[in-house]
């Protein structure tokens, strides 16, 4: 599943594969050593999790585990790119900095005061579809942070001079991970190609003249828009006592009223663009970059995050482009005559929409209209050839120990609880996920490459300092 | 087993409690075949972490060929007498591995995990490969065109090639200078057979040390060890050359790229074997901590929080055995690039002589509690271990780090802050656009233009 993110008060980016991390816990694990991904009666995942919605709509996840005195704390806003209107790109991003910019009770700077202060660590990203906020910290702070984050979902101050200087910063990080980048201005483009006319088609860190015109005003209401109880969710994972940590909670959050018309408000604003396909497809965007060595991306139109779909494509791309033994390396890098340095496939699954990927860097001295005519020329082929029995479990064997490889820590099991509740409305949902993985066959598979991988819907971008 | 450990070592450093013998009763050493084991036993998942270490690294490439020991590492997947580079990828992959490998300039490591249940198959793949690599040339051509074409693509990375530069000068006839990756010329000339001669020199000459976490069926290991790697423990460790002094720099070293829009900033300098050797390892890295890591820190604040110049601002000090580097690592807009400088300074120069009673125990509460997370996983926990073992320092010294930290006075802090960070004996580096070299001479910088391309 495409849960993807980068780190540090920003915005997210893509990494090369696609993965399911099911955290069996901390919590029980009931997993036999000589179990595999196929044999599900051995494979028993039980996350011992209480869920609780407030009447105000808060919903709270909470799992214990008594090992280390420490816990972590995730905050899942749901809001992200695909609600900001044209003059306001970048508003979710921005207003994710500035809530470490004080409320009314912890002023500027007291958050991150409070939280590095007491041995913490805490930061935040914006995606296309939430914002998400995490602490880790040792227990006994538990209480303070519950009351901090109450204190800034109502009563953020976004002080005129704190947002001004924290505009620049943004727009630094913007050309950090953009604009002086050739893989970050690729992946711009694709996102703005490939959703274009939809909510997606605009980035999450923004357009440089809406970050510069933004004003304070906009983004207060922005965010009295969509930071309320309703529109969040709270997981805390870690030496804790559930009871006492949701009274708390009710507590401290239990009297922030909602937004009202939220879910209208929402449903409104998306169904402005809708999220059909609307960019044209079966062609070459060239982009003005630095490396001598071409960049690429070659797309294709896929499905939101939870369609049956959705799960048979994260396979396809780890069958096809997931690791050095996938058929792509095998084919174009371990080779005596590579076409590639290196080559990853991806399926990009959204809220509402997903793009399936290929991307990596043609080797030196061959060129991206080669790499493209290779590509595209085969995809038929790559059906039939890739496929296989062998490689639909190695794939389903890699699934199974990154799952298990995410257990080590509370903040990856509040993140895998968090993300399964904000995408699918139930943390639980991993169970059914697992199920879904566990069934695809091979014929599922070629069915599915067979229908999305298509040359006639692909498009093809490219990076090099070659091109005008 | 593990988290009873971090719980005492979470205790000390919240309540500076400090537990002993405590890793007596849970980490147990062996000695398999003469060679050194560490087993952190974990049985709470099915999953097994194992680390082979060498204590030689990039210092033993033979001259010219710099590069060899980690592409020796690199390439043991490439190709044995019996199996193919496609053959051993597609198993290793096949059973969920993770592996891959480490290289300093002092030591290096081979480190593979997975699921339990595919130990033993993984691991005499594993052993197969140190045993009997090929490293066969049209593999080793494939990865030589593979890495000569990243590092031409360096270029687009302006905080990369900005690092690399700054290494290479800031390490100047140091001993430790050129890249553990070798550069272009070294790597054009490496052979299988210098890969193979490299390969057996680690499996027999090399000191070695085996690091295992996970739960009993792991020890299954010494047999596999003894029979499919024929290893034994008559390796010796080298000694590594001593850093007398610190480079002196007193220009600016401006690398030019033109059409950026945005200036690279690296400031550092060598940590010299003395003191390095007087192990204020936790000193420095409360220095570090203070002054560029985490939100708190005295360049975040003084530069993105303060002023809005940069995204990001951090602070490092970190050694092995033989030498250290310190440094602070930045960027900001062209058109600021002197205001950011200039503000560095003024922000190093008032940590060296000023530091609140506020901001000096919330740094110590903030290294001492990311000490503790950064240990909450076990297989950081063991590469801990190993690293531990690498510089001489005993196990108990990860329970004490609170402590020395409570120690520490502030006047200790400012000297450490003063003689790591202080302007003057620091190679500065800025990556940029070249029309900021008048902008910078303007403003009374001295400044020496370097080539990038002479450092690939």
């Amino acid at each position: 599943m495409s849960l993807k993110f980068s780190q540090s008060r920003m915005v997210t980016h893509w990494g090369n594969r696609c993965i399911l991390i099911i955290t069996v816990s901390l919590l029980t694990v009931g997993c036999a050593l000589n179990s595999t991904m196929n044999d599900s009666s051995s494979e028993e995942i039980n996350l011992k999790i209480t869920k609780k919605t407030l009447s105000n709509g808060l919903t709270v996840l909470v799992g214990e585990n008594h090992k280390l005195p420490i816990f972590s704390f995730y905050t899942y806003y749901k809001v992200g790119g695909k609600f900001e209107r044209d003059g306001i790109t970048g508003a979710s991003h921005l207003l994710e900095h500035m809530m470490f910019k004080g409320a009314k009770k912890y002023g500027e700077g007291e958050f991150d005061k409070f939280i590095e202060g007491n041995g913490g660590k805490n930061n935040a990203y914006t995606t296309n579809d939430n914002t998400v906020y995490y602490e880790n910290l040792p227990s006994q702070h538990l209480n303070k942070v519950i009351d901090i984050e109450a204190d800034r979902m109502q009563n953020l101050l976004l002080e005129p001079s704190s947002f001004e200087r924290e505009r620049n910063v943004v727009l630094e990080e913007r050309k950090m991970r953009y604009e002086n980048s050739d893989r970050g201005k690729l992946f711009l483009q694709m996102m703005k190609e490939v959703f274009k006319g939809t909510p997606y088609g605009t980035s999450v860190i923004g357009k440089i003249e809406d970050l510069k015109s933004v004003s304070r005003d906009e983004i207060f209401e922005y965010f009295k828009t969509f930071y309320a109880p309703n529109n969040a969710i709270i997981v805390i994972v870690g030496d804790v006592d559930t009871e006492d940590t949701i009274s708390e909670i009710e507590k401290k959050f239990g009297d922030i009223p909602k937004s009202e018309n939220l879910d209208q408000h929402k449903k409104e604003q998306l169904s402005k663009l809708g999220f059909d396909f609307k960019g044209k497809f079966n062609r070459h965007v060239k982009l003005k970059g630095q490396t001598p060595n071409p960049n690429f991306m070659l797309t294709f139109p896929a499905v939101k995050i939870g369609e049956k779909d959705g799960f048979i494509l994260d396979i396809l791309a780890s069958i096809i482009g997931g690791g050095e033994s996938s058929y792509y390396s095998n084919k174009y890098v371990l080779t005596s005559k590579p076409l590639f340095s290196n080559i990853y496939a991806a399926n990009y699954t959204l809220q509402e929409s997903g793009v399936f990927f290929i991307g990596g860097e043609v080797i030196s001295g061959s060129s991206p209209n080669k790499a493209r005519k290779v590509l595209t020329d085969n995809l038929s082929v790559i059906c039939e050839e890739s496929i296989n029995e062998r490689a639909l479990q190695k794939v389903k064997n890699q699934y199974f120990i990154d799952m298990v490889s995410g257990l080590d820590t509370n903040a990856g099991v509040a993140k895998f609880v968090g993300d399964r509740e904000f995408f699918f409305g139930d943390y639980r949902f991993y169970k059914k996920e697992l199920e879904i993985y566990r069934s695809i066959t091979t014929d599922e598979l070629k069915e599915a490459c067979s229908k999305y991988l298509v040359k006639d819907k692909h498009l093809f971008i490219s990076i090099w300092n070659k091109h005008k | 087993m593990k988290y009873t450990v971090l719980t005492i070592l979470a205790l000390a450093v919240t309540q500076n409690a400090l537990s002993s013998n405590y890793l007596d009763d849970h980490v147990e050493k062996k000695r398999w075949n003469g060679i050194d084991v560490v087993w952190l036993e974990d049985s709470t998942l099915p999953t097994y972490d194992i680390s082979f270490y060498f204590g030689e690294g990039a210092l033993g490439d033979p001259k010219g060929l710099e590069g060899a020991t980690e592409i020796t590492l690199n390439q043991l997947t490439s190709g044995t007498s019996k199996l193919n580079q496609k053959q051993i990828i597609e198993q290793l992959e096949f059973y969920g591995a993770r592996y891959g490998s480490s290289v300093t300039h002092e030591f290096a490591d081979f480190s593979v995990s997975g699921l339990v249940k595919d130990f033993k198959p993984t691991m005499r793949l594993v052993c197969s490969l140190f045993k009997d690599s090929m490293f066969p040339k049209a593999e080793l051509d494939v990865l030589k065109t593979r890495v000569l074409s990243s590092i031409k693509s360096m270029v687009t990375n302006h905080g990369a090639l900005a690092n690399h530069v700054f290494r290479a000068e800031s390490l100047r006839g140091s001993g430790y200078s050129t890249p553990v990756q070798g550069n272009i010329e070294s790597l054009k000339k490496i052979s299988s057979e210098n890969l193979k001669a490299r390969l057996k020199d680690l499996n027999r000459h090399v000191k070695k040390r085996i690091y295992i976490k996970g739960p009993k069926q792991v020890l299954a290991f010494k047999d596999i060890m003894i029979n499919d790697c024929g290893w034994r423990g008559d390796g010796s460790k080298i000694s590594y050359p001593s850093v007398n002094k610190v480079i002196e720099n007193p220009e600016i070293l401006f690398v030019s790229m033109k059409g950026a829009n945005q200036a690279q900033v690296r400031i550092g300098r060598v940590m010299t074997s003395s003191e390095v050797k007087a192990d204020r390892t936790e000193l420095t890295s409360f220095a570090a901590k203070f002054m560029g890591g985490g939100f708190t820190s005295r360049l975040v604040q003084g530069l993105r929080v303060e002023r809005g110049l940069t995204y990001s601002a951090g602070a490092y000090a970190s050694s092995q055995s033989a030498y250290g580097r310190a440094g602070i690592s930045t960027f900001t807009k062209n058109e600021t690039i002197v205001e950011l400088l200039t503000a560095t300074k003024s922000i190093i120069k008032k940590s060296s002589k000023e530091i609140n009673e506020e901001l000096f125990n919330r740094a110590k509460m903030n290294i001492k509690g990311n000490y503790l997370l950064g240990l909450e996983s076990t297989s950081d926990f063991l590469k801990n271990l190993m690293f531990y073992d690498h510089i001489g320092k005993d196990y108990e010294e990860i329970y004490k780090f609170s402590a020395h930290i409570d120690k520490i006075e502030r006047s200790e802090l400012r000297n450490m802050i003063s003689d790591l960070y202080g302007w003057s004996k620091q190679t500065i580096l800025v990556l940029g656009d070249p029309s900021l070299i008048s902008v910078l001479t303007k403003a009374g910088f001295k400044v020496k233009e370097v080539d990038y391309n002479s450092y690939l």
